[in-house]
């Protein structure tokens, strides 16, 4: 039996959530109790991020359809299925999920002390809502992971969070909550009007709508996932939810969810509605650029260094954003890319912040200076990730710094320049942070005191950094797998729609639900 | 004269028949029965409630059948209906056993007037003329003015009783007075009757008159006073708040499901030729409940209060299922069916949610501690990580958020007014929902985020069996309906067979 025969998809999903339930029966009231809560989750990551790997291992890097496809009937009177797949767009965002997951989990292990089972319940379905989005090819599946994900989120950064955090937990909630109402309608829309009688994305995807009505639609999708990345200016919950949330949940936060937004653009509000994205194209790219420097020069003021990293996630999604609107093959592919590098980069910025934070429990710039010296170790892994995240030739993130750049020169210049200034300030930020919280002169009595990294924080690090190096270097293995569909995805927005004749209560045509079935065959 | 004797199958109101022996028998073994040992008078009625649900089952896929010369009619949708309100009825005197106790109101009438509305509520849903489904809401509101002020002890209770009742008796005299005037436009009072009579070759004449807009305008103020629609709301707070918690819970279900039926009845049936009249009119009302409800319950510091407000959103977000079923294709009105089966359906999802919320708050009462304000909930999701989680449920429910009834209930009327094209019902009524996500979550906020403060009671949760079952069961509920709606769908779908 192939691997592909193996309903491996359905697995990866619902494994975390059967975990999470799992945990349920583990009593977490004493520290035995919690060690074996938090063993459990910790194998209950691991395992999913095994079977993330084995489709990984099956994945056919030259197919740009939908692959390892499951469906089922589920609503059949509304045209509702189970229907999951994943293609080179969506496998380099599950398996970061599933890799992120089980580091932040170790990483947990003494920072949360407080509801142990509780915490590690709501990472597991957590996780479980993010593979979810990233293989749904139903709209009404989506919709319940992307909303399914809100509430362990919010309870993440609204009970183990800072100072501030039911602030924070509850805008973030708001601010996911109000965009995704409208996509909601949208959905609805496409599923009565469009005249399919169905949810099923890839019916949608084959289908042109009319470019009259494109407009409407692309808007309440688009806004609905430009607060999740988050585009300039609906950018503000982020650096509440990233400072106040646990390192675990920034982690989360900066590495998977604001990937639910620029994949939401990828996969469904450009290919649906190709002629509207093309016509907002310049708003957005405007809006990318803003979003790159602005986050690139809020982040250099800042005190916290906890907010300058998440500021900088402001820039960096901008490049994606841009990479993805440049329409080029090249930008596509450097976006998703870049999508996998942030990830990485930022999530281990964030855990390395949650490193010194729980050492000194400040984040003050200015509290720090020459820890160099008491922790050598510590900060070699700091130099590398922020080196990786300023896109430094060799490691992750200048592959897709530089693919995404290049396909916005070859659609415009204008753009590309602004877009550079960008990494140049992105230099100016991290780097300087670097001098003042590692370098510059003797460490205070309290930091040269500061133990340098123990046996499990070294466990989450190394893999990271390993990332970041093999990105850097020999990126082929992982951009072979994406091209391809980056290819099918590039036709997909490039195609011209004439008007479509009354697309109202339009009968289905059995050939198109059929082919669909079998993905979408470049 | 002849006399002609019509020929009555009463077989067809087995459900009521059957109620009304039950009614009589707990009114005779309650005289038998020691103040002690009240409960075993909820335990026999609903006993007898759950029997009679079967027996209503099975009326199921008979077709439409009319008795009673024509003054009642037994079809699909009258027993899907018939059901949703005795389950929410057996639900409700489970919520009740243990709380009476503690309101000190355990008495056997109190269960007698439940029963006593709940015909009320199976007649309304059978009603196929404007006097049988006026006498059925007439003994609905009347059993409810009791239960609501039943704590007889407690000034508020006995308030919300008098503002309710003069509310409701001024509601059913606006009511009352439209029906005379639609038989006096008409001839008669019959639902078909005055479809006929308004389809015919007058029905012009007769449907421009502005005696029947007037009619028209008393009749939806009258069904707007009794589902408590924007303007027509303001004794519902205060009523909700002050009645036996139980008793709140029950007529948000119970008495929302019997008088949307028969709005549904009333509207489709007897007026389709007038629909862009009374369309207009319920439009209105549903934007300003889905709004007013929602903003209003942002400011309540009383979490049943809180409750109460968003019941009148939810009325909203109904009749925006109702508004939506109407088409208008050049003038002729066309009633499509998927905003009544998402009526129905999202009516049973609010019935397993609502009352499992209201059955949160009994769970947290006893003799000397309310339980109703939201301050009272602060850290209990902390302490008690099982009614915290049973609390987000219903939430996450009430809000429309997966994977629960709620969201697959309003995906379903937000649909409906999609596919009709009622694109800004859509979208305010979506906007609002997002909007009472806001307090709903303010409640799940205080019981997670917020510690409990040093001068609060420790939480005691009632430990009553009837009340614990009844909430998992709907715990349960609420999300199974969320996760496999298909069956229910489908028998909401199969309800409207023959009804429009």
């Amino acid at each position: 039996m192939a691997l592909t025969d193996y309903p491996l998809i359905t697995w990866m999903v619902f494994l975390p959530l059967l975990g999470g339930f799992a945990l349920m029966l583990i009593q977490d009231s004493d520290e035995a109790g919690g060690q074996r809560v938090r063993a459990a989750a910790l194998i209950f990551s691991l395992i999913t991020f095994l079977i993330s790997a084995a489709i990984y291992y099956g994945f056919q890097a030259d197919f740009a359809g939908m692959q390892f496809v499951e469906r089922g009937q589920w609503i059949p009177r509304f045209g509702i299925s189970y229907h999951v797949g994943l293609d080179g767009i969506s496998l380099p965002l599950i398996l970061l999920t599933t890799f992120l997951t089980p580091l932040t989990i170790l990483f947990s292990w003494r920072d949360i002390k407080s509801r142990v089972r509780f915490y590690h319940m709501a990472l597991l379905f957590l996780e479980t809502g993010m593979l979810g989005v990233f293989v749904s090819l139903d709209f009404f599946l989506f919709y319940v992971f992307w909303e399914g994900m809100l509430i362990p989120m919010y309870l993440i950064i609204g009970v183990w969070g800072g100072t501030r955090r039911i602030y924070a937990a509850v805008k973030f909630f708001l601010y996911t909550m109000a965009g995704s109402v409208l996509m909601l309608v949208a959905i609805l829309w496409l599923h009565f009007e469009a005249g399919t009688g169905t949810f099923d994305i890839l019916v949608h995807l084959s289908r042109p709508i009319d470019p009259a009505l494109q407009g409407w639609l692309f808007a309440a999708f688009a806004l609905s996932f430009a607060i999740k990345v988050p585009l300039f200016p609906f950018h503000t919950w982020l650096p509440d939810a990233h400072v106040e949330a646990p390192t675990a949940g920034s982690v989360i936060l900066a590495g998977v969810l604001l990937k639910m937004g620029t994949y939401g653009l990828m996969r469904l509000a450009m290919p649906l509605f190709p002629t509207a994205a093309r016509e907002f194209a310049t708003i957005i790219m405007v809006l990318a650029v803003i979003g790159i420097i602005y986050g690139a020069l809020v982040a250099m003021v800042q005190q916290d260094i906890k907010k300058l990293v998440a500021y900088s996630s402001v820039s960096h999604l901008g490049f994606v954003v841009l990479g993805l609107f440049s329409f080029t093959l090249l930008g596509a592919t450097g976006g998703v890319l870049q999508m996998v590098n942030h990830g990485i980069s930022t999530g281990a910025l964030f855990l390395i912040v949650g490193m010194i934070y729980s050492r000194r429990h400040t984040r003050q710039i200015e509290d720090f200076g020459g820890i160099a010296r008491a922790m050598p170790v510590f900060s070699i892994f700091f130099v590398i990730t922020a080196l990786g995240s300023i896109g430094l030739p060799g490691l992750n993130g200048f592959v897709g710094e530089f693919t995404i750049l290049a396909g916005t020169f070859s659609r415009s210049i204008p753009f590309g320049v602004a877009a550079t200034s960008g990494v140049v300030l992105a230099a100016i930020y991290m780097l300087w942070m670097l001098q003042r919280v590692l370098f510059n002169g003797e460490p205070s009595r309290v930091n040269s005191r500061l133990p340098d990294l123990n046996f499990r924080e070294w466990v989450v690090l190394v893999p990271l950094v390993v990332l970041m190096f093999w990105l850097g270097l020999y990126p082929k293995p992982i951009l072979g797998k994406i091209e391809p569909s980056a290819q099918a995805w590039l036709r997909q927005v490039n195609r011209r729609v004439l008007r479509v004749e009354s697309p109202r209560k339009a009968p289905l045509p059995q050939a198109v639900l059929s082919s669909s079935l079998k993905g979408l065959r470049p | 004269m002849p006399v002609v004797i019509p020929d009555i199958a009463l077989s067809l109101a087995a459900t009521e028949i059957g109620l009304v022996i039950l009614i009589c028998a707990v009114i005779v073994a309650d005289m038998f029965t020691s103040m002690e040992n009240k409960s075993l008078m909820g335990a026999f009625s609903f006993f007898g409630v759950v029997v009679l649900g079967f027996v209503a089952l099975s009326g199921w896929g008979g077709g439409v059948r009319t008795t009673f010369s024509g003054f009642y009619v037994l079809d699909n949708l009258s027993v899907f209906v018939k059901v949703v309100i005795l389950a929410a009825t057996g639900f409700t005197i489970l919520l009740s056993l243990q709380y009476a106790k503690i309101e000190r109101f355990n008495h056997g009438e109190y269960y007698v007037m439940i029963l006593f509305a709940v015909f009320g509520m199976l007649v309304m849903a059978s009603g196929n003329d404007l006097v049988s489904f006026y006498l059925g809401l007439e003994t609905m509101s009347i059993s409810s003015y009791v239960l609501v002020s039943f704590i007889r002890h407690d000034p508020l209770s006995r308030e919300a009783g008098l503002k309710y009742f003069l509310m409701g008796a001024f509601a059913s005299g606006l009511l009352l007075y439209g029906i005379a005037l639609v038989y006096g436009l008409t001839g008669t009072t019959s639902l078909l009757g005055i479809a006929k009579t308004l389809g015919g070759a007058n029905g012009a004449a007769i449907g421009a008159d502005p005696v029947m807009v007037l009619a028209l305008i008393l009749i939806v103020a009258g069904f707007g006073f009794k589902l408590a629609f924007v303007p027509f709301h303001m004794w519902l707070p205060d009523a909700y708040t002050g009645a036996p918690t139980s008793i709140t819970a029950f007529m948000s279900v119970a008495v929302k499901m019997a008088t949307v039926a028969a709005l549904m009845r009333v509207f489709f049936i007897a007026f389709p030729s007038v629909a862009g009249k009374w369309n207009l009119l319920l439009w209105l009302l549903a934007v300003l409940s889905m709004v007013w409800g929602n903003f209003a319950a942002i400011a309540q510091t009383s979490l049943k209060r809180m409750l109460a407000y968003s019941s009148i959103a939810h009325a909203g977000y109904v009749l925006m299922g109702v508004v939506a079923t109407s088409s208008f294709v050049d003038g002729k009105v066309v009633f499509l069916p998927l905003g009544v089966s998402a009526v129905l359906f999202y009516l049973l999802a609010y019935m397993v949610t609502n009352l499992g919320a209201f059955g949160m708050l009994i769970l947290l009462c006893r003799e000397d501690y309310r339980g109703d304000n939201i301050e009272d909930w602060r850290g209990v999701g902390r302490a008690h990580p099982w009614a915290g989680l049973a609390f987000l449920i219903f939430f996450l429910s009430l809000a429309g958020l997966p994977p629960t009834a709620g969201f697959v209930g309003k995906l379903f009327l937000f649909g409906a007014a999609i596919q009709n094209e009622y694109y800004w019902l859509a979208v305010i009524g979506i906007l609002s929902s997002a909007v009472s996500a806001y307090y709903y979550f303010r409640v799940v906020m205080v019981m997670y985020m917020e510690t409990r403060a040093e001068s609060q009671p420790v939480v005691e949760f009632s430990k009553a069996p009837s009340l614990l079952a009844v909430l998992v069961i709907l715990v349960v509920a609420t999300l199974f309906l969320g996760i496999f709606p298909g069956g229910f769908i489908e028998a909401a779908r199969g309800s409207i067979a023959g009804f429009i």
